[in-house]
């Protein structure tokens, strides 16, 4: 196996002078605008918006100087220092500038200045103290995704990872008088708190036993070899972490509920960032699944493919039936990363057993494209939101393209893309993830049964997000706010139009110039000579000329001409209703799983046992303390009559017990000793 | 000549706040809440000196004195503080100017009241400082009186029966305790209550088996008691919702910090070999072993687990936090049956974190019935844009508490976590389900108490409700700055802590 492990070794470049100074300034920018903005943000306009803003667009500069490097062929850079120490554990702080979270961060730095920049029209209506918390908010989020994706090793992505869940739950609970909003908060912490006590034992196990935490020092281990056990089961448990964090089955059911935070946070932080943390952690992880080897390795990646696939199916058929535009968009969201996780698996699969780095690349890729299609449409949905004068319903909206020309566009085309049609951006990543996903199916027929899912939930994509299209720009408009809704200001057009263009043309990064398996792929260094790759051109023509290519576009054309049979002309008097039966309630219910499965958990089991608990507490155990107590206050009672108030008796009385007491130490002096 | 930057230090700090007391009590109710603060300064100066000064981490007690005193029994003036017993002499140094910053406009009998802070703090003080068993245990013991006054006079509706059980309870605890002194006295037979002598005889000549299982319950029921660990934790809860937000975060603070230091102090390190030995027991057809390393990590992980459910179950924010207490020091308890130096290190890490955030959330709680009358959750939903900047605090404590990486807690909890791995393996399964239970009540308490919208309890009154008054306000800041400052920098203490971890374990020789 070792001519599949990873290149990039211990000897990474150290950063030094004012590149340091550059690297570390990327993820503490933000952290100082948070700062800044939550004390005086009050008094500065929009509650303080310009200095994040100031602070990301500087990040983004940063980042662009490193992505610039790498593009043209710059070694990984590194920095480590020791942070405390315990016994013969040495705890490290440390970035790591490798292909990989050098193209990640570029990529959150710039979605997050958009989204920032947008949020300043979204949220104007908003009071300058809510705001200045909502931007304070933001940045740290801002820092804790860039902190957590530049950092070099798992604990310290961890405490990044952690910040960005605090700020999830913050900004879910923004408009926290809503009894929904703070349910809802509550329950994103908690979901992703079970995947984070997984991803805490996973750290644990790999520290513990490898005694560093390093990824190049982890990934280059000696031992990695001699203890497989240890490595299988704090590979799941980082899968369980990352399951968590990017909302697949089991613990999905949070990001749906987390649609109560402003549009703009769905945006960024459950849509083009945080979720997409999960994906990073298992591709960060590949190193440490590949050195499993075949036997164990290629399970956990059909786990995660399995995972990925079924998620990507489940969620994608609860947005065939939702009537909020949020929902729709999160659902979709939640499948799309189901995707990622198929390809991160099959092309797991596809590495151990033939080399080929082709799905690792996929995911990626998709993770790039997702997110800014993905953002797009989030946005779009904050300005139809936002025009519709605070109406999210799909039912109230109708005849919107007319009065709303820019974001019908910018929607269209994030709607073309994710449905899959050629050439934007999201036909070239999904086509390699389906690929990646049926070429692993001739080594194991699981595969094939994920692949033919991944195609069905194509086709549901493309039927979801144009029902989705239909009602809310097409026919007549259904109620008075869709009458008199309007078209949002530039600041936020802008950046929707700037996402469309990213959203048109980021997957022809695929096919055209380097190529982008020439910079992303498995394992990540600038070593090209490990794993196999297609040149970008040999790839078109291969994409172009591959029957399967034909079959997805075949299927999403499919999905988008029912939707448009079944929604052109308006509202089908079926839907005008939320639906409580048969298939369409089971969808539109989730499956019931919450009604099922988590309720009860929370609410009969833990407060059953927590009630239980209470009630022992105080008759059992201080029941019994205050029974020995009342004992002793009766003996007190009797015993009161020797208290007569006689120095003698007193005096007498203390010879005695002095006398015990001697008599019983020397007794067990005696009997234990010498 | 006495020199006052080494030797001297200890008592001479420990005299300063003694007669810091008493110039508050002879001050007037105006001024006494000044001469308190200005009182409780040089002992703050003096631990800080201390916790530096031991930063350095040598091997040995720093500031090391010892004057003979009651010569028939061989009981001596022994002072000295390492890096354990520096950092949990900087916490009570620390929180007892905070605590009189927030008690500021105390009104009733305000010159015995700060009296008895400063007098809090001298006594416990003296307890983590002092290295001969008799001066121990008359520091331990004079602790209880001004507890016991603060709950009796300045407490809630229920005072007389929480402080009464609060004296009785831990009072006949230490008279368990004071058996197990009088076991290691005895035993050693070399007329010594010095701990660092007890601790070399212990490690060398070894106290007989049965004999030192027998001392090492005596000492490890006292000890438990004040922690405190299950089963023996109820007096707390009531201790806690009866006392003065002072006495409460004095209690949680440092008091139940005693317990935990008398473990790591006196009773592993000198009966360390009755801690980690297995005895078999045979019941009839049934044969198994024990030891007391293992029934820690039962306490340990009831300890957590009970807590955290009984948490669920408050109505009251006071007594959830009391029973959050029980759940947090039962991970020290848990920690220390790891032995391990990860094990070790969190233990001792925790005791300052616990120290610092459980502090603050008993001032938020203190803050909260000032500010609406009750600190009944049910009774208070949607009153976070009522008092926005005491929901900003309470929140913020609470996410330290629930270990957010960044603040102290995680660095406790990592430790400690990862210890129990090593010690115990997959065991570690059942306690880490803490960790989200411990983030489920808190959430759950900030949604049902502040989150929402105005439940508007006619109990509750809206017009008068206000927000956190400045001194309640930066003292509560001061602990939060405190809770970053250790969650970023660890080596701060961890430094110290790992040369006692070491000598620690040499002599139970692991590690």
């Amino acid at each position: 196996m070792a001519d599949l492990m990873p290149v990039m070794d211990g000897m990474v470049q150290t950063l030094a002078g004012s590149d340091l100074w550059m690297a570390l300034a990327i993820p503490a920018l933000p952290i100082l605008a948070a700062l800044v903005t939550f004390f005086v943000g009050k008094r500065m306009w929009r509650g303080g918006a310009a200095l994040p803003i100031a602070a990301i667009a500087g990040s983004l500069g940063l980042s662009l100087v490193f992505f610039l490097r790498m593009l043209n062929g710059g070694e990984p850079v590194g920095w480590s220092i020791a942070w405390f120490k315990v016994g013969d554990l040495t705890f490290t702080v440390g970035v790591l500038f490798d292909n990989l979270s050098v193209w990640l961060m570029t990529l959150v730095s710039l979605l997050s200045l958009l989204i920032v920049v947008f949020s300043t029209a979204y949220l104007a209506d908003e009071t300058d103290e809510h705001l200045r918390r909502y931007y304070a908010v933001k940045a740290l989020f801002v820092a804790g995704m860039l902190g957590s994706v530049v950092m070099d090793n798992y604990l310290l992505m961890f405490i990044f990872w952690e910040i960005m869940g605090l700020c999830s739950y913050l900004l879910i609970g923004y408009w926290y008088t809503k009894a929904s909003a703070a349910t809802a908060a509550k329950k994103a912490f908690l979901t992703t708190r079970l995947g984070d006590i997984f991803l805490f034992l996973g750290i644990i196990l790999l520290f513990t036993t490898f005694k560093t935490l390093s990824y190049r020092e982890l990934f280059h281990h000696p031992d990695l070899a001699a203890h497989k056990d240890i490595l299988f089961w704090a590979g799941l448990c980082i899968f369980g972490g990352a399951v968590g964090k990017s909302a697949q089955f089991p613990l999905d059911l949070w990001l749906p509920d987390a649609m109560e935070g402003p549009t703009t946070v769905s945006a960024l932080i459950h849509a083009a960032t945080m979720v997409k943390a999960g994906v990073y952690l298992v591709a960060r992880t590949f190193p440490l699944y590949v050195a499993l080897g075949l036997g164990i390795g290629d399970s956990v990646f059909l786990l995660i493919g399995l995972v990925g696939g079924f998620t990507a199916l489940y969620t994608a058929t609860m947005a065939l039936v939702a009537l909020d535009i949020k929902r729709v968009l999160a659902y979709s969201t939640l499948s799309q990363l189901g995707y990622m996780f198929l390809a991160l698996g099959a092309g797991g699969y596809l590495f151990l057993h033939t080399g080929s780095g082709a799905g690792f690349t996929a995911a990626m890729l998709h993770l790039m494209n997702h997110a800014f299609f993905k953002a797009l449409l989030f946005l779009g949905s904050a300005s139809v939101i936002l025009g519709m004068h605070h109406h999210q319903d799909l039912r109230e909206m109708g005849g919107l393209r007319s009065k709303m020309k820019v974001t019908y566009l910018t929607m269209l085309i994030g709607s073309l893309s994710i449905a899959g049609i050629i050439p934007l951006s999201g036909f070239w990543s999904k086509d390699e993830v389906l690929s990646t996903a049926f070429h692993a199916g001739s080594l194991n027929g699981v595969f094939f049964v994920l692949w033919g899912m991944g195609l069905l939930t194509a086709a549901m994509t493309a039927f979801y997000m144009f029902r989705m299209m239909f009602l809310a720009f097409h026919g007549k408009p259904r109620t008075e706010s869709a009458e008199n809704a309007h078209e949002s200001p530039a600041t936020m057009t802008v950046p929707l139009a700037l996402l469309a263009v990213a959203a048109a043309v980021s997957g022809l990064w695929l096919v055209f110039g380097p190529g982008f398996s020439g910079i992303i792929h498995y394992p990540y260094s600038a070593d090209l000579g490990e794993a196999e790759f297609e040149a970008s051109g040999h790839l078109l023509m291969e994409i172009l000329t591959a029957p399967l290519t034909y079959l997805s576009l075949a299927v999403a054309l499919g999905g988008i001409l029912v939707a448009r049979s079944k929604y052109k002309a308006g509202l089908p008097a079926s839907e005008a209703e939320v639906p409580t039966r048969g298939v369409r309630g089971l969808l539109y219910n989730r499956y019931y799983v919450t009604q099922a499965v988590y309720e009860p958990l929370g609410n009969v089991v833990a407060m059953g046992v927590a009630k239980v608990a209470n009630w022992f507490d105080r008759k059992g155990i201080d029941g019994a303390v205050n029974g020995v107590a009342n004992v002793a206050d009766r003996a007190g009672a009797r015993t009161r009559r020797w208290q007569d108030g006689k120095l003698t008796t007193y005096m007498a009385s203390v010879a005695v017990g002095v006398a015990v007491a001697l008599f019983l130490l020397h007794e067990v002096v005696l009997r234990f000793r010498w | 000549m006495l020199d006052i930057l080494s030797e001297g230090l200890i008592p001479l700090t420990i005299l300063a706040t003694l007669v810091g007391t008493l110039a508050t009590y002879a001050s007037s109710n105006r001024t006494s809440r000044l001469v308190a603060l200005v009182a409780s300064l040089p002992a703050l100066a003096a631990t800080t000196y201390m916790l530096w000064k031991v930063g350095f981490g040598g091997a040995t007690y720093e500031f090391h004195a010892s004057w003979e005193w009651i010569a028939a029994i061989g009981a001596r003036l022994e002072f000295g503080v390492d890096g354990l017993s520096a950092s949990l002499a900087w916490l009570t140094a620390v929180l007892t100017p905070l605590v009189i910053l927030y008690s500021w406009h105390e009104n009733t009998k305000p010159r015995l009241f700060f009296a008895l802070i400063l007098l809090m703090d001298a006594t416990v003080l003296g307890v983590f400082t002092s290295l001969d068993l008799f001066l121990f245990y008359i520091f331990w013991e004079f602790v209880l009186v001004p507890m016991y006054f603060l709950i009796a006079v300045w407490g809630g509706p229920n005072r007389k029966y929480a402080s009464t059980k609060f004296f009785v309870y831990t009072g006949s605890a230490s008279l368990v305790m004071l058996l197990g002194f009088m076991a290691l006295y005895f035993g050693a037979g070399v007329g010594s209550f010095s701990i660092p002598v007890l601790t070399a005889i212990g490690h060398t000549l070894g106290y007989a088996k049965e004999f030192a299982m027998l001392a090492f319950a005596a000492l490890a029921i006292g000890f438990l008691v004040k922690m405190p660990s299950v089963p023996f934790h109820t007096w707390l809860p009531d201790a806690h919702v009866q006392a003065p937000t002072a006495g409460s975060v004095l209690l949680a603070g440092v008091l139940l910090k005693m317990g935990s230091y008398g473990l790591m102090r006196i009773a592993i390190p000198i009966l360390g070999d009755a801690f980690t030995a297995h005895h078999a027991v045979a019941l009839g057809p049934i044969a198994f072993w024990w030891s007391y390393q293992w029934a820690f990590y039962v306490l340990g992980t009831v300890s957590v687990l009970y807590g955290a459910f009984l948490c669920l179950a408050q109505d009251d924010l006071k007594s959830l936090i009391a029973y959050s207490s029980v759940s947090h020091m039962g991970m020290v308890t848990l920690a220390l049956a790891t032995v391990t130096p990860l094990g070790f290190a969190g233990a001792a890490y925790m005791n300052v974190a616990h120290g610092i955030i459980a502090a603050g959330m008993f001032m938020a709680a203190g803050s909260l019935q000032h500010s609406t009358g009750t600190r009944l959750l049910s009774r208070l939903g949607g009153i976070a844009p009522r008092v926005p900047r005491l929901t900003g605090l309470t929140a913020t404590l609470f996410l330290a508490s629930l270990g957010l990486p960044g603040l102290m807690g995680f660095i406790a909890e990592f430790t400690i976590f990862a210890g129990t791995w090593q010690a115990f393996g997959w065991l570690i399964l059942i306690p880490i389900w803490s960790i989200l239970i411990t983030a489920g009540y808190y959430l759950w308490a900030l949604q049902r108490g502040f989150y929402g919208p105005e439940v508007r309890h006619p109990d509750v009154d809206w017009e008068h409700m206000h927000d956190v008054p400045t001194t309640e306000r930066w003292s509560m800041v001061a602990l939060i700055v405190l809770a970053l400052v250790f969650g970023v920098l660890p080596g701060l203490l961890m430094g110290s802590y790992n040369a006692w971890t070491l000598q620690v374990l040499a002599l139970l020789g692991g590690a």
